[in-house]
């Protein structure tokens, strides 16, 4: 369900008469002048009622010899709330596209064949920078305080403030002397031009 | 006898009007929206139509049949207009805007109909 699509049916269902008809239809299956009789509504409000619900996918209609009958689209209904939240939208695409394009763009500007030229005083901009010199870490591994350091100081004479910023962002881990990397790179969108090393 | 209808034009309408404003407000609380807009169409008609009958008590100056006349070739004028644009909802498939024309349609056929039967004095 696209996000239009679900907007398009939340509003519908926002409608008591239309709910009513949702519960007729979730009992059996009815036609125009039953569902009018049933909720005391004139036949043309309930078409009217009906064309809405078809349009937001909430019914179906079907003919039989004497009459078209609606009944619910059932599988609609199955769907959770949550799904519909969850599920990537344009928009949403969107975001990821620009939020893409501002990494490039602070990682552009701060490093320079593959070294750091400084390290970024704003934070937001820190922690990008921080995300992608973790890529030189291996997921699992443990690290020794001076493997980490010779790992940093590729990328900046300051490999002290490097590695204590990148344990207080949770990018690493440190206990017992060992460093580990955190799994944090799986949300960390990828750099398609990672400095290279 | 000319005061008098005018009376029960007027009076016919402020009733209408007072019924279908609690409609509206009661459709509202009880989340049935679409259901309120559509009254509060139906209102809108009458309102127009009770401003067509007070324009025309200044117009015809006191001449029953001339009013007469007035009110009711301006209503027909007027639902011309929604009978059209009915017609080319119905073939653009528009179920919302048929089913509003036709509520329009519906309250100017009611009002002409309560118009007549006033005036011959049935009603």
């Amino acid at each position: 369900m696209t996000e239009l699509e679900a907007v398009r049916l939340f509003k519908c269902l926002a409608d008591k008469s239309r709910l009513q008809i949702l519960k007729s239809l979730a009992a059996e299956d009815m036609y125009v002048e039953r569902l009018a009789e049933r909720l005391d509504l004139a036949p043309s409000t309930i078409s009217f009622h009906l064309k809405k619900l078809a349009d937001a996918g909430a019914v179906r209609s079907y003919r039989t010899q004497y009459y078209t009958m609606y009944s619910l689209c059932r599988e609609i209904f199955d769907t959770r709330i949550l799904d519909i939240i969850c599920e990537t939208s344009g928009e949403a695409q969107l975001q990821t596209q620009r939020e893409a394009e501002y990494r490039r763009r602070v990682i552009d500007a701060f490093f320079e064949y593959g070294r750091l030229k400084s390290i970024p005083a704003q934070q937001k901009k820190e922690r990008i920078v921080l995300e992608e010199i973790a890529r030189a870490f291996e997921p699992g591994r443990s690290y020794t305080e001076r493997e980490v350091n010779l790992i940093l100081a590729d990328y900046h004479d300051d490999f002290c403030t490097l590695r204590r910023d990148m344990v207080a962002e949770g990018i690493l881990s440190r206990e017992q002397n060992y460093y580990r990397l955190e799994d944090i790179l799986s949300s960390a969108p990828a750099s398609s031009s990672a400095p290279a090393r | 006898m000319c005061q008098d209808r005018q009376t029960r034009i007027f009076s016919y309408f402020d009733g209408e009007m007072e019924g279908l404003r609690s409609r509206e407000q009661a459709l509202a609380a009880d989340e049935r929206r679409d259901e309120a807009v559509f009254v509060r169409v139906r209102f809108n008609i009458f309102e127009a139509f009770h401003a067509v009958f007070s324009a025309g008590i200044k117009i015809c100056r006191g001449d029953e049949e001339q009013l007469r006349q007035f009110f009711l070739t301006r209503t027909e004028q007027i639902a011309q207009s929604w009978l059209a644009s009915r017609q080319k909802a119905m073939a653009h498939d528009d179920t919302y805007k048929l089913y509003l024309e036709d509520i329009k349609l519906e309250a100017c056929a009611d009002i002409r109909s309560a118009f007549m039967r006033i005036w011959e004095g049935s009603l």
